[in-house]
């Protein structure tokens, strides 16, 4: 009676394998694609090369960045995932993205001809300090909402998180109307979520928040382990809820905060390598994070590589090939999802 | 260890208080909690394990159950719910090692002597042979017997269990049975169940507690179950004691049915 797909203990050496092997293999492999060649030899002598240009500055950065990304998506989701014991929750549906694109819209809109009394409001903010806001005063509206309705246990936040997804999705349509047609497209653009502002300096920020949350769970895992069973089932085992769920949601929509500040929001990588990495290495949360993070991190490195190659010379925003990809993906892995 | 209840009154929502509950366990009794759907069964359970906030007094020992960590009050009481979501995925024994959780350091660490635990609770619940299988593979039977299992090993001193035998057929429950009370006679624990079935209470309990909408009505020893027509009006249901010979205890059917050919849950 046993499903395929489940790996039983002891039997997990083949997943692990597979996982280093993607993960390590991703990223030589997106170094060198592009539109551009790279000589890795004359990038490593000559620092004044345009290959070293291009390894150095260009290609390197993102590569890292857009591993960072995936891979504190798929932590976030992890995360959610547990807190909700739902497969839908992630970063994207509970509106966390969505409220982050929104302040970088609001941003946008503003230096783009919104004027008026939001750009008193806001004079010189970026994108990234946009991003930031809108991400923490959704979680904080999320937040307060399930908490006022009192359902966290039946959904309630979850469902607070899909209202406010809607709300802002419309909102984010309004200001791309009202922008200049620049500005419109330059949110569109932004929107799709994207690594091509990659740089040095755009890593720090997250790569600390994302090892940071990424220890905090890794500590926390038998507690998300319990977490994963049911609020009750939680309860009964000592388990301290209250403060246990609170730091959960905002460890994660921290790391939402600072990726999709730097990349915009880029969907499904949050929703669906904790379900592959469940599918390989089982649901104890000791070993799923690693294998979500590995996992999404590889997942984003190799979309990025595609979204260079697909229209090169120009490129895809990386979000349209997640979407692409990871659609599909997500529904053949709920279909041959275990009970 | 005695868990004492004190004229509780817990306020759930503006239209149900659970109120003038009031009864005392000491250590190795069962307790089983009756009446009907809605009459704050369940809502007892869930008082007692996550210590809600009314007026009264829960006691363990002479010590109020609020003032405990959410962690000791784990080691004191244990509810098994009558329905669980989550866990299919894990394995049999990554579940009941999920047990253990009360009794583990900071850090999570799992020493021997919480393997030797989940062993024993393993073999206790008969679902040693099982192990390595996942929990979604399991019949509904044999998963009652691993949350068993996960509920012994965390070695708490009162099991509070919901209907633990609501689902299963009359093969697996009387299993299920024989085990717990195997395990409670040899650890000396104490169990409060809810049972629908007046004659599963008539042979597994010491003691009843009658809950209507809200309110305790009325507790004693179980034979008190089958005397006068209280628990027929309790349930709207007339109900009348049979004595078979050879047995201790009656029977209750309903006042049509024929003696051996009725349903006895009420």
């Amino acid at each position: 009676m046993r499903r395929a797909g489940m790996p039983r203990r002891g039997t997990r050496w083949p997943a692990w394998l597979l996982l280093g092997l993607l993960s390590l293999l991703s990223l030589p492999l997106a170094l060198y694609s592009g539109a551009l060649p790279l000589d890795l030899a004359q990038a490593l002598h000559d620092p004044h090369s345009t290959s070293a240009l291009i390894l150095w500055e260009i290609r390197l950065p993102r590569v890292l960045l857009g591993w960072l990304a995936g891979a504190g998506l798929a932590l976030a989701g992890t995360l959610l995932q547990a807190l909700f014991r739902n497969p839908l929750a992630s970063p994207y549906t509970l509106g966390i993205s969505s409220g982050a694109a929104l302040g970088a819209g609001v941003v946008l809109g503003v230096g783009g001809g919104l004027g008026g009394s939001l750009g008193v409001l806001l004079p010189g903010w970026s994108v990234q300090g946009g991003a930031w806001l809108g991400a923490a005063v959704t979680g904080l509206l999320v937040w307060s909402l399930g908490r006022r309705a009192d359902r966290l246990a039946g959904g309630g936040l979850l469902l607070a998180g899909v209202a406010l997804n809607f709300t802002f999705a419309s909102l984010l349509l309004l200001l791309q109307v009202l922008a200049d047609p620049s500005q419109s497209l330059r949110l569109l653009r932004w929107l799709m979520g994207g690594l091509d502002a990659a740089a040095w300096s755009a890593l720090p920020v997250p790569a600390l928040v994302c090892g940071l949350a990424l220890g905090l769970a890794w500590l926390g895992s038998r507690e998300l382990d319990l977490l994963s069973l049911g609020a009750q089932t939680a309860h009964t085992r000592g388990l301290h809820l209250p403060w246990l769920t609170a730091g959960i949601f905002w460890l994660s929509s921290l790391v939402v905060a600072a990726l999709v500040a730097v990349t915009g929001p880029i969907g499904f990588v949050g929703m669906m390598a904790p379900h592959a990495a469940r599918l390989l290495v089982g649901p104890g949360h000791r070993r799923l994070l690693p294998a979500a993070v590995l996992l999404g991190g590889a997942f984003l490195v190799l979309c990025d590589a595609l979204a260079r190659l697909l229209v090169a010379p120009a490129e895809l925003p990386v979000g349209v090939i997640t979407a692409c990809v990871g659609g599909p993906v997500f529904l053949l892995l709920l279909l041959r999802r275990p009970r | 260890m005695i868990l004492r209840v004190e004229q509780l009154e817990v306020p759930v929502s503006p239209d149900f208080v659970l109120h003038d509950v009031d009864f005392s366990l000491p250590a190795g009794t069962r307790l089983a909690l009756i009446g009907p759907n809605g009459s704050g069964k369940s809502t007892l359970f869930k008082a007692l394990v996550l210590a809600l906030p009314g007026r009264g007094r829960i006691l363990l020992d002479g010590s109020p159950l609020s003032e405990l960590s959410a962690r000791a009050r784990a080691r004191a009481l244990c509810l098994l719910p009558q329905q669980e979501e989550g866990g299919a995925a894990f394995s049999v024994e990554e579940y009941v090692r999920l047990g253990r959780y009360p009794h583990l350091g900071w850090l999570g660490s799992f020493s021997a002597l919480d393997q030797e635990r989940v062993d024993w609770a393993l073999e206790q619940a008969g679902c040693r042979a099982w192990r390595a299988r996942r929990l979604g593979e399991l019949s509904g039977g044999e998963r009652q017997l691993v949350r068993l299992a996960a509920a012994l090993a965390q070695e708490s001193r009162i099991l509070l269990l919901d209907e633990p035998a609501a689902f299963l057929d009359p093969g697996q429950r009387r299993r299920l049975w024989e085990r717990l009370e195997h395990v409670l006679a040899g650890e000396g624990l104490s169990l409060v169940f809810v049972s629908h079935d007046v004659n599963e209470v008539l042979r597994r309990a010491d003691r009843y507690l009658a809950l209507q909408g809200g309110a305790g009505l009325r507790s004693g020893p179980v034979a008190e179950l089958a005397e006068g027509d209280w628990l027929g009006d309790l349930y709207g249901l007339p109900l009348q004691a049979h004595r078979l010979p050879g047995q201790a205890r009656p029977w209750l059917l309903e006042r049509d049915a024929a003696p051996g050919a009725g349903s006895g849950s009420a």
